[in-house]
């Protein structure tokens, strides 16, 4: 990209440029007041809207007047446009004490045994928590987990905020609490911009613990100066949340003891709460994983030839898919879809999870959780019945628990909201 | 094909003319709109020079869709064209791009002028930090000691 005839020509032109520059402040052409280059403002915003991240921030430190455009709501809107087009997948690995952060090109129509390279994002260090603890987020480029943070008199748990593009990181205030366990999950209200960040705690005490109802509601807005944890009221009485996802606006996690089995929706705008029953066979999905169906809450579980159920893997005979239609009337649609009988060497020796669904194929896709030596996506095709399987090459491996995200985007005024409070 | 094909003559500002087929112009909007309320054979471009003129031309002939007989439209298939924009701004200087833009954005050609930003952000992501980017780009710090050390600590995660 750098030949040397390049840097040699564009330095004659640094003379005509730099006495552009110069003279600027006695003409009238404010053409490129702000660009530095001999080019309008707006063209610059545009090369500007085609750089990663990083070199978004190195530009930063160039020219002053750059970093003023660079945090103009017409460039950072361009930016979460252009970046929206080509989204990428996230991969999250957990090795000593470090949480792992790569991205992939997220694939249109892959072709049959084709691969992929993921490359490193950053990485979140001194991380102390439990293997199966799962992130809340991304959205718009950040994502929420839990940190211990030890020190010799004791331990505390600390809520954190971070971009893997960027590796910063925001420590939230400790959620006041008298009890022992905290779960966050990260909303995020596409009307208003505003990241929140939901709280809710358990005792930690006995063996039944989990089957405590959460309680202590706190809501956290992101980016509001100071931070601060608000009580709310929560209606709902559920325990511990299993999964979570936020699709436009809400927030929805699953709650089931027992027979009471239920999703608890929480709308990150008004912060209100609500019930969503699961009833019949609907509840077996509850054990399954949630997904973005096309802007609607997916429930999917795979089930095997003897009519049970359970994680996705070679012995499956097909998945069941509940897509929550209608949130008012509480209306779900079901769809079994029988896998096709290349299934068993497909999947081979893993297990997979399913991630979501590829947004113009509408294929979905399921991400390989273990053995941990090697990463596969699956796309799958419910229309023409195909199974397409595509390795990932570049991620760390031999290391377990991870989690899969689609529809990642960079975006630079979520990092800059991180920026203002810390 | 027998056709009679129209052509327009383009002249730059330092009077270096350059002979075209119709359906070349028409990938300009704003020579599309000069062409249909003026038709007069010859267009003199005032804001452009023959050097970039011509290498304006020279794109819009390679990118123009060739209607051909029976009414099916081709244009080059879209890797041999990625190619061809590859080589055409592989070897073309700053300068140049610098004006292509502005020739682009003053005749409305919304390809050619993707083209040339994709170009000049290639050239910045490629370089390795701030310095580089101002050297490469001719651009002299405005940031006082101060300042920079502020903002360069801002962003220090964009740096390894």
């Amino acid at each position: 990209m750098k030949p040397r005839r390049q840097n040699t020509v564009s330095g004659e032109r640094l003379t005509t440029t730099t006495r552009r520059l110069n003279r600027r402040p006695k003409t009238s052409d404010n053409k490129t007041e702000s660009s530095a280059l001999p080019i309008p403002t707006d063209v610059v915003i545009e090369i500007f809207s085609r750089l990663p991240l990083k070199s978004v921030a190195t530009c930063r430190c160039v020219w002053k007047l750059w970093s003023s455009v660079l945090r103009r709501p017409d460039f950072t809107d361009l930016f979460l446009t252009k970046s929206s087009s080509r989204p990428k997948i996230v991969f999250n690995r957990r090795k000593d004490g470090k949480l792992l952060f790569f991205s992939s090109p997220q694939l249109q129509n892959p072709d049959e045994n084709s691969s992929v390279a993921a490359h490193p994002l950053m990485n979140f260090t001194d991380f102390n928590f439990g293997s199966f603890y799962k992130l809340s987020g991304p959205f718009r480029g950040l994502v929420c987990l839990l940190n211990k943070q030890i020190s010799e008199s004791k331990t505390d748990i600390v809520p954190m905020i971070g971009s893997p593009s960027t590796g910063q990181t925001l420590i939230l205030p400790k959620v006041k609490t008298t009890r022992g366990r905290v779960k966050c999950l990260l909303g995020y209200d596409p009307v208003d911009k505003q990241f929140k960040v939901l709280s809710m705690t358990q005792p930690l005490n006995g063996r039944k613990s989990w089957d405590y109802i959460m309680s202590e509601h706190q809501v956290l807005t992101l980016g509001t100066g100071k931070l601060s944890w608000r009580m709310i009221q929560c209606c709902v009485p559920h325990i511990y949340p299993r999964e979570s996802i936020c699709i436009n606006g809400v927030l929805y996690y699953s709650s089931l003891l027992r027979s009471d089995a239920k999703i608890v929706s929480f709308d990150v705008r008004s912060e209100k709460f609500r019930v969503i029953e699961v009833k019949g066979s609907l509840k077996r999905a509850l054990f399954g994983d949630m997904i973005n169906y096309n802007g609607k809450l997916g429930l999917v579980i795979s089930e095997y030839s003897d009519g049970s159920f359970g994680l996705i893997f070679a012995q499956s005979s097909g998945f069941r898919l509940w897509v929550l239609e209608d949130v008012e009337k509480q209306e779900w649609s079901q769809h079994f879809y029988v896998l096709p009988a290349s299934w068993k060497n497909v999947a081979g020796e893993h297990t997979f999870e399913f991630v979501g669904l590829a947004r113009t194929t509408n294929e979905i896709v399921l991400s390989s959780l273990c053995p941990p030596y090697c990463s596969y996506l699956i796309y799958f095709n419910p229309e023409r019945n195909t199974l397409v399987r595509v390795e990932i090459q570049g991620l760390e491996m031999g290391v377990s628990a991870h989690q899969t995200f689609l529809d990642h985007v960079e975006d630079v005024s979520s990092i800059q909201r991180l920026l203002k409070v810390t | 094909m027998e056709n009679e094909k129209k052509m327009i003559t383009l002249k730059s500002s330092d009077d270096v003319t350059f002979e075209v087929e119709e359906a070349v112009v028409l990938e300009s909007q704003f020579l599309s709109h000069l062409v249909q309320d003026c038709p007069a054979p010859e267009h003199k471009i005032k804001e452009v020079t023959g050097k970039i003129l011509s290498k304006v031309v020279e794109y819009c002939e390679k990118h123009v869709v060739v209607v051909v007989d029976g009414g099916d439209s081709s244009s080059s298939s879209g890797d041999d064209l990625k190619k061809w924009d590859d080589k055409f701004i592989k070897e073309m200087d700053l300068s140049t791009v610098y004006d292509l833009i502005a020739a682009a954005n003053y005749l409305n050609i919304q390809a050619l002028l993707d083209l040339m930003c994709q170009r000049v952000a290639d050239v910045i992501t490629a370089c390795k930090d701030h310095k580089e980017i101002r050297e490469t780009l001719g651009i002299v710090s405005d940031y006082t000691a101060e300042e920079e050390a502020e903002v360069l600590k801002e962003n220090e995660w964009a740096f390894d």
